[in-house]
């Protein structure tokens, strides 16, 4: 008898990094705070991705992605804030004088968000920002394992909790100047 | 009657409810129907979870631009261009270049303030050793980037000639060139027609200066390159060849196009710009007038500038120029044939109020101050009552400073003499404060329009300065220049 031919799954990995590559440095960035290396994650997620299939793509590179960044933080940091270094220093040699005031506001901006970020729980920082990585629900619960139904409250505590905290620090800011 | 719980009301705000079931969307909308209290609940869960978005939104890397994916074909695998996001980039970068040149705040203070501009990490040596490739590969000439832009208002820095692959700050996300085998960065200088193009392969985006390899034949490569990035070149490349997906072209080539020029070793300019103490002076724009070439000193007042040969061979000597907002300019010779390296040295004075973050928009109006009672005070007070610096236009001599008031709130007139002998007056006044920060940022990218009458309005940290009168300072002319380009 004749076997099926084996059942190969395509992932059209050309389509997800068109749709998807945004969207996963701004989730890379949300953890590392750095442009450049949340680009560098990025990229080497989706080269890792190129060997693999999975069942949900999309899903499985924020995997990727948030255990690189979590990888990345635990392995030689200091070689690293060498090279991050030099490479600063060199892009301020050859770069543009920087926008004084339009960069110095887009640094307090993201600051703020950075701070109020860090003042929810760990998990409820991951599922907010895998959600606004435009995961959807059943996505977010393969990736963390969370119940379908608990989702949504995570997030709306998650929100509130943001809400919250940028709100203090906007106004605390307000106040100062 | 059961209440919505928080939870399924975000699923249903997020799109997420199944249509059916007793915790389905139908069910949930019918009972926001009936129930008031759930609908209130409902617009404010939606309020919260807008907000949350738009908070996020804030905190993104300064440029997002996917990394283009072309499908390449086989036999032309580094073939690939970008030239929307250096255009882009150019524009950016003029308007980083119009609000520095303007955007730096100084005050006669003995202790110089560090202006706002030089918010940076503290160069190291602004100076860039021009190519070392060169050097590791004396028989070929090394290739040189010269960037002369079109708007010469923005016209970049061109130190960065050796770090030609080099994202520009505007974009500092920029998919590492480190992933694509190869990819080849064309660019044209039209200041140089007569150069021959020449396309130079670049192997590592970010690597630092050296990473520019000589064009083919084989280049001897970067010796220099970083090992973390010569790796990750080296594993994509075959992973691209074997699989369809196309590696990302090099994203925000520092401005523009530049023709990459097979040229000797380029005229490198350094030095250092101090005060009468001696102190180095950061953030002064040190130029060569007549050219696009264009820096900004460090944190400890060094700079270097890379010439172009088109510059070298137009003259016997160049002029360098420092100037800096709040001081006085000064233009000093050189001989760029003496050298390779020429180093001048600029020591400025103090000169005049702080300028910071100019903003000119077009208006006719008649002068704000018509009916205010103005009397002279010393700076000092002004600048109390104001609340802080006074801002100048940098390089006019100062007639006067006055108080006054208008619409009830504390306004300071700074008058001065303009090269034609009349008067400007700069009517400051602090913006009142529901002035909303995304509003000044708004305002700082204002485009420039011209309708007749000039009337310059800078809002900046809750100031509102109001100019009457045509301003023809040489950085506010600046400004004007890049009207022609978008």
């Amino acid at each position: 008898m004749r076997r099926p031919p084996a059942q190969t799954v395509t992932v059209d990995w050309g389509e997800i990094y068109r749709n998807t590559h945004r969207e996963l440095v701004r989730f890379l960035y949300r953890k590392v705070w750095d442009g450049e290396r949340a680009a560098d994650l990025a990229q080497e997620t989706f080269t890792r991705a190129l060997d693999h299939a999975p069942e949900n793509p999309r899903a499985w590179l924020f995997h990727v992605a948030a255990n690189l960044a979590r990888d990345e933080a635990r392995t030689v940091i200091r070689r690293k804030k060498h090279l991050a270094l030099l490479r600063t220093e060199t892009e301020h040699e050859g770069s543009m004088a920087p926008a004084p005031l339009a960069e110095v506001e887009r640094n307090e901006t993201v600051e703020k968000v950075r701070q109020a970020l860090e003042q929810l729980s760990e998990r409820d920082r991951e599922i907010l920002l895998l959600w606004d990585a435009g995961l959807s629900y059943p996505e977010i619960a393969a990736q963390t394992g969370l119940a379908h139904g608990a989702i949504g409250t995570t997030l709306a505590r998650a929100r509130r909790r943001l809400v919250q905290a940028h709100t203090a620090l906007e106004g605390s800011h307000a106040a100062r100047g | 009657m059961r209440h919505v719980d928080e939870g399924l009301l975000h699923a249903w705000l997020d799109g997420e409810l199944p249509a059916e079931g007793a915790d389905g969307a139908e069910e949930l909308e019918r009972h926001l129907v009936v129930c008031p209290a759930c609908r209130a609940r409902a617009d404010e869960e939606r309020r919260i979870r807008d907000e949350a978005s738009a908070i996020l939104g804030g905190a993104v890397p300064g440029s997002l631009a996917t990394p283009r994916t072309v499908p390449l074909p086989p036999n032309d695998a580094d073939r690939v261009r970008r030239r929307d996001v250096g255009r882009r980039w150019v524009a950016i970068g003029w308007a980083a270049s119009v609000l520095l040149a303007l955007g730096i705040g100084w005050t006669m203070r003995p202790t110089p303030r560090a202006p706002l501009a030089v918010d940076v990490p503290a160069r190291g040596t602004p100076a860039v050793e021009p190519v070392p490739v060169a050097g590791s590969v004396p028989s070929l000439p090394s290739p040189r980037v010269t960037r002369d832009d079109v708007p010469s208002a923005a016209a970049p820095d061109l130190r960065e000639a050796p770090t030609d692959a080099k994202p520009a700050p505007a974009e500092p996300v920029a998919a590492p060139v480190a992933a694509a085998p190869s990819v080849r960065a064309q660019r044209e200088s039209p200041a140089a027609r007569e150069a021959v193009p020449v396309e130079v392969e670049t192997s590592a985006e970010r690597a630092p200066p050296a990473a520019v390899p000589p064009p083919p034949p084989p280049p001897a490569a970067a010796p220099a390159a970083p090992p973390s990035v010569r790796l990750r070149a080296a594993a994509p490349a075959e992973r691209i060849a074997a699989t369809p997906l196309p590696p990302p072209p090099l994203t925000g080539i520092a401005g523009g196009e530049a023709k990459t020029q097979v040229r000797a070793k380029a005229i490198v300019v350094r030095g250092r710009v101090t005060d009468r103490t001696g102190r180095g002076v950061s953030g002064a724009q040190v130029t060569v007038p007549g050219t696009p070439h264009r820096t900004i000193s460090a944190a400890d007042g060094r700079y270097a500038l890379v010439l172009a040969d088109s510059t070298k061979a137009a003259a016997d000597s160049l002029r360098v120029r420092a100037t800096r907002i709040g001081m006085s300019a000064q233009t000093r010779q050189f001989a760029p044939s003496a050298a390779d390296a020429s180093t001048v040295d600029f020591s400025l004075t103090d000169d005049m109020v702080s300028l910071e973050g100019l903003v000119v928009t077009g208006a006719n109006s008649s002068a704000p101050e018509d009916g205010v009672a103005w009397r002279e005070v010393e700076r000092d007070e002004a600048e109390r009552r104001l609340g802080r610096s006074l801002v100048g236009v940098p390089e006019l001599p100062l007639l006067g400073i006055e108080l006054g008031r208008m619409e009830g709130r504390a306004a300071v007139r700074v008058r001065q003499q303009r090269a034609d002998g009349s008067v400007l007056s700069l009517v400051q006044q602090r913006a009142p404060r529901t002035r909303a920060r995304s509003s000044r940022a708004e305002a700082l990218r204002r485009a420039v329009e011209e309708r007749g009458g000039w009337q310059i309005v800078l809002e900046e940290e809750g100031l509102v300065v109001e100019a009457s009168e045509p301003v023809p300072a040489d950085s506010l002319r600046r400004l004007s220049a890049p009207r022609r380009h978008p």
